[in-house]
């Protein structure tokens, strides 16, 4: 199921629990705390470009300070009888990056590895590791741009049309206006399974919708492009999101009960060793779609 | 207990037994009633003044009781009515119907009596609508659900919801019955109103730990509901005009003193005034309910009896984004039967049904509809039979045929290949057989016991994953029509002592082991509509509970005070719970999302109810606790349930402050309910993510609130009692949480806090009720 339609689902039952009068308030509510974990925010795709891990420690949740960066650690990315060592950028501590050459290769295994780092500060150095695989993807055929209405809400779709390959398939989905990432947080990015078009062709689905009522970033005008994004990831990371999503919706009507999300890194860290291929279309908007 | 001890147990309990020098005795039997409507009253006390000797007519209002020969004096009391009492000489079997007066202030010798301790079983309540319309609710409507939530043991999940948690166990070991008809979800509007239309109902019995073997497949309770039978006598119609919802109800003879109806419907009607709100997603919104409960009896002769009964109701939401419908529908056809004076039949046969199906109108972009549902066709048979008032045995089984249809989820959208998500279809069959007893010894001794033989069959055509030892999917099994593949049979012990000290004190203790087939996929939050039960498989084995009863009885003041404390212990195998990131809804494969464990439950119950002239209710305060142990939960570490809620207290008052006006109050507290909070946070591409430690070793703030209630009765005016009822729900305005949500701040999304999501501070509400 992708992200669309779970929303809508979801939206039903908070249009219902609106529709009974609830109200939200804040509350002081003493939390525990824990010892750090690592955090890991790394992605290798198949854009040649510098690749970047960004490594990081958890905070009290209450904690409101910039996450506390990991310098010096020694960030490796293995593939094959390669192994590249990742360099800490001097003005960004705690990113470490490929060189700008790199690309990811569909089909390859990416091990990444992080040494000399210790998180809990007992002065014994811990080492971290996973590992992903970038999938296949087929490329977009082309794109459209269409309004629509829900309501008294205003939005447009990007309609997307595409052959899905055979075999289960996981999708990321971005989009840019004007070389601007919009889909600039989790909150905006779009996911989808093939559950209910494995193998066959996508012809026409509304993969990415922009609220042009809300977000003036979002707003669509004549002569502007609108670039399209799809990346074909792994299940994991298909799930990571979509616990993400769980995580941080409020709705106890519809998600089970609170849970980690999974990371693929050994060891006490969270967060994700992301591979993916990309895939990209352009359109440029000939008239304005909404008054 | 060993197999050899049960059956040696079965033989000396049936061995024939009898007293040395005892004179033949003989049956009285008959049906107790209401005077008015010729209405059968179900509980109603009928024993020797001045003795301990008593019995309780039966659900359908009938009792048999045993006298020596000669004069006689007998008493009928029923609560909320005036107790009669009549002198008879017995010659030889008699057959007495008798016409209970509904108690009234006018009268001076009113004697409201309750139930004296020896014949109030272990962990039962009963209710009569009478006595819960005294109860202040939220919008003004008397609620069944809202009103057991006040009993002891029994505790709301969560605000404003119709799902109930008994004794520390889940929603769906409480089985729900509707003239005998399983009703699968009771709620209404999210769970604010329940199924049960008060008008419609004549009683309820709640069962917490002595379970009669005749319901049978379910862990924690059973609620009883039975609906009216139609006055006999004249036409009556009463009806409430509130603010959310209005009802009426019609009933009346067809042919007088033989045949009888009753009508009841009820809707709400906030979307008739929809049309008027300028805003344009509120203007295409429908959102009602409605339902209709009938039934039609006739009395053949005084030895036949015939009922059907039948209940309907939809849930409807239609907005601008999407489309929400449920309903239940159950039939229930019943033909009681007197053999003998001695031996009472009844025979039903039952059909009841769930669906609902969500979906996004049809103009939308990309079409969705899911559309579910459940059946269940079942026949069923229990005998009585009252050998004398010592010796009590019943004798039953029941043949159930469920029907799952989990669903099939259609999208319009335009993709080549495009595909349904069908998921899988399953049936099954579920039987069992009981047999039971009650003997007394030396008027002061009683013991129960019984045994009850059940299976469980799942049954083509059925569609059925195939699970390894890690939860993984590695097959699909079809089967054809009418094979059986997977069949689970048990065995279910119950026994029970009951000790009379004297008159007014009592003890009493039991022990069952009890097996349930049926399981409700829920996250346990709320009155979600989209409940998906499945039946028990070769990947769900049955749930089954050892539970201990043991009780205290004590009644004084003329039996005006009745005080209890009761103490329990249960211990569950094959509990369920869901992995962590379970998926529940459209999923093909949930039971791969299904951990099973051990859980175990105990706590004490003190609660004491009071019936004065003028003052009437109950105060119980309870200590429980609920935990589970699942090997892939929490580490495999004990936790406790959502429903652990060690302290719950209420007190329930209304006070008869002269002819025409009443007050009441209730106060409730209970612990807040276990949660997990995050311990830690970080942030991804934008999001501040939690870090959990243990589940459920938070908790929310303990919830209490009161509500309170003021009724004013009209002089009659042309033949119209008419009353109003003000009512406030929260009168404190205490916000309790319904959730508690961990949120990132809109303009500093750095900024993490707590926030509570409550449903309600302070809700005043009227009613006007009438009849004539």
């Amino acid at each position: 199921m992708h992200n669309f339609q779970r929303s809508k689902i979801l939206n039903i039952c908070l249009i219902m629990m609106v529709f009974t009068v609830s109200c939200t308030e804040k509350i002081e509510l003493p939390l525990d705390t824990t010892e750090p974990y690592l955090v890991v925010n790394a992605i290798i795709t198949t854009d040649t470009a510098e690749h970047i891990v960004q490594l990081y420690k958890t905070a009290d949740f209450y904690n409101s300070e910039v996450p506390e960066p990991i310098s010096n650690a020694q960030v490796t990315l293995m593939a094959r009888d390669r192994t590249i060592l990742l360099a800490e950028d001097p003005a960004c501590r705690g990113t470490y990056a490929t060189s700008p050459e790199f690309y990811g290769e569909i089909g390859q295994t990416y091990i990444l590895q992080i040494e000399q780092v210790d998180i809990n500060n007992d002065g014994i150095m811990e080492t971290y590791s996973a590992e992903n695989t970038i999938a296949p993807i087929n490329q977009i055929d082309s794109i459209k741009v269409e309004a629509f209405e829900a309501g008294e809400h205003t939005g447009v779709h990007v309609i997307v049309f595409y052959p899905d390959p055979p075999g289960p398939n996981y999708y990321l989905f971005k989009t840019y206006i004007n070389d601007v990432l919009i889909s600039d947080s989790l909150h905006e990015w779009q996911i989808a399974n093939d559950l209910l078009f494995d193998g066959g062709y996508v012809n026409g689905l509304p993969w990415q919708w922009l609220d042009a009522d809300d977000k003036e970033d979002e707003r669509l005008f004549a002569g502007d492009t609108v670039m399209f994004e799809m990346n074909s990831i792994d299940k994991g990371y298909f799930d990571y999101i979509a616990q993400m999503y769980a995580e941080i919706s409020h709705n106890p009507l519809m998600s089970g009960p609170p849970a980690n999300i999974v990371p693929n890194i050994s060891g006490r860290a969270v967060g994700y060793f992301a591979c993916y291929s990309v895939s990209r279309k352009c359109i440029v908007l000939k008239n304005d779609l909404l008054q | 207990m060993t197999k050899p001890g049960l059956v040696s147990l079965v033989f000396i309990i049936f061995s024939s037994y009898v007293l040395p020098g005892q004179n033949r005795l003989n049956t009285v039997s008959g049906h107790v009633r209401d005077m008015e409507t010729g209405e059968e009253l179900i509980g109603a006390t009928v024993y020797t003044p001045g003795t301990t000797n008593g019995t309780v007519s039966n659900t359908f209002g009938y009792y048999a009781f045993s006298l020596p020969p000669g004069v006689n004096k007998i008493c009928y009391s029923f609560l909320g009515y005036q107790t009669n009492e009549i002198e008879i000489q017995l010659k030889k079997d008699t057959l007495i119907d008798i016409y209970l007066n509904v108690s009234n202030t006018n009268i001076n010798e009113v004697v409201v009596k309750a139930s004296s301790s020896a014949t109030t079983r272990i962990g039962t309540n009963t209710l009569v609508p009478i006595q819960m319309k005294q109860i202040p609710v939220i919008g003004g409507e008397t609620d069944v659900l809202k009103t057991i939530q006040l009993l002891p043991g029994v505790k709301s999940v969560s605000e404003g919801a119709s799902g109930y948690s008994v004794r520390g166990g889940s929603i769906d070991q409480n089985l729900l019955l509707l003239d005998d008809a399983p009703v699968y979800n009771a709620s209404h509007l999210m769970g604010f109103f329940s199924v049960f239309n008060i008008d419609a109902i004549q009683s309820i019995h709640l069962y917490k730990a002595y379970i009669p073997p005749k319901y049978g497949g379910r862990l924690s309770s059973v609620l009883d509901v039975r609906m009216k039978n139609g006055n006999l006598n004249k036409l009556s119609v009463n009806g409430g005009i509130g603010l959310i919802t209005s009802r009426i109800t019609l009933e009346g003879p067809v042919k007088p003193g033989k045949t009888s109806y009753i009508i009841s419907a009820r809707r709400t009607y906030a979307d008739l005034f929809t049309p008027f709100v300028p805003n344009k997603d509120v203007k295409n919104t429908k959102s009602y309910f409605y339902d209709f409960n009938l039934k039609i009896n006739h009395r053949f002769n005084d030895k036949n009896r015939l009922f059907l009964s039948g209940y309907f109701g939809d849930d409807i939401f239609d907005g601008a984004i999407m489309k929400l419908g449920y309903g239940n529908r159950t039939y229930t056809l019943r033909y009681n039967h007197l053999f003998t004076p001695k031996l009472f039949s009844n025979t039903s046969i039952i059909h009841s049904k769930y669906k609902y199906m969500l979906g996004t109108p049809q103009e939308d972009v990309n079409v969705h509809d899911w559309h579910s549902d459940m059946e269940d066709y079942m026949l069923k048979e229990d005998l009585t039979w009252f050998q004398n008032n010592d010796n009590k045995y019943s004798l039953g089984g029941k043949m159930v045929y469920h029907k799952f249809n989990p669903g099939t989820i259609s999208s319009s959208a335009d993709i080549e290949n495009g595909k349904a998500i069908q998921l899988y279809k399953c049936n099954a069959l579920e039987y069992d057989v009981y047999a039971s007893g009650e003997r007394t010894f030396y008027n002061l001794f009683k013991l129960l016991f019984g045994l009850r033989f059940t299976g469980f069959s799942n049954i083509g055509p059925s569609t059925n994953i195939v699970i390894n030892n890690n939860y993984e999917v590695i097959g699909i099994n079809e089967y054809e029509r009418g094979k059986i593949f997977n069949t689970f049979q048990n065995t279910e012990p119950f026994f029970g002592v009951e000790i009379k000290f004297n008159k007014q004190s009592s003890a009493k203790f039991n022990y069952a082991h009890l097996y349930q087939y049926m399981h409700l996929a829920s996250n346990s939050a709320a009155g979600s509509p989209l409940d998906i039960w499945l039946p028990s498989s070769p990947n769900i084995h049955p749930q089954a509970c050892h539970h201990v009863n043991a009780g205290y009885f004590w009644n004084t003041a003329n039996n005006k005070i009745q005080a209890s404390v009761e103490v329990y212990y249960k211990n569950y195998d094959n509990l369920i719970d869901f992995k962590d990131h379970a998926q529940l809804y459209l999923n093909q494969n949930i039971e791969a999302e299904f951990r099973f464990g051990e859980g175990r439950a105990y706590g004490i119950e003190w609660s004491c109810n009071y019936d004065f002239k003028n003052l009437t209710g109950w105060v119980s305060y309870s200590y429980s606790r609920s935990f589970i142990t699942i090997p892939e939960i929490n580490s495999g570490k004990e936790y406790p349930s959502y429903y652990d809620r060690p302290h719950d207290i209420s007190i329930v008052a209304s006070y008869k402050l002269n002819k025409r006006i009443s007050l009441s109050a209730n106060w409730v507290y209970s612990s807040g309910q276990p949660s997990t909070f995050p311990s830690a946070r970080f942030v991804y591409e934008g999001v501040v993510a939690p870090i959990y430690q243990e589940r459920n070793s938070n908790r929310f703030p303990a919830y209490h609130r009161l509500d309170i209630g003021i009724t004013l009765k009209q002089k009659k005016k042309r033949r119209i009692d008419g009353e109003w009822v003000f009512s406030i729900y929260n009168a404190y305005a205490r916000k309790n949480p319904w959730s508690i949500n961990f949120v990132q701040n809109e303009i500093d999304p750095s900024v993490t806090y707590a926030e509570k999501l409550y449903l309600y501070s302070i809700v005043p509400s009227v009613m006007y009720n009438f009849k004539f």
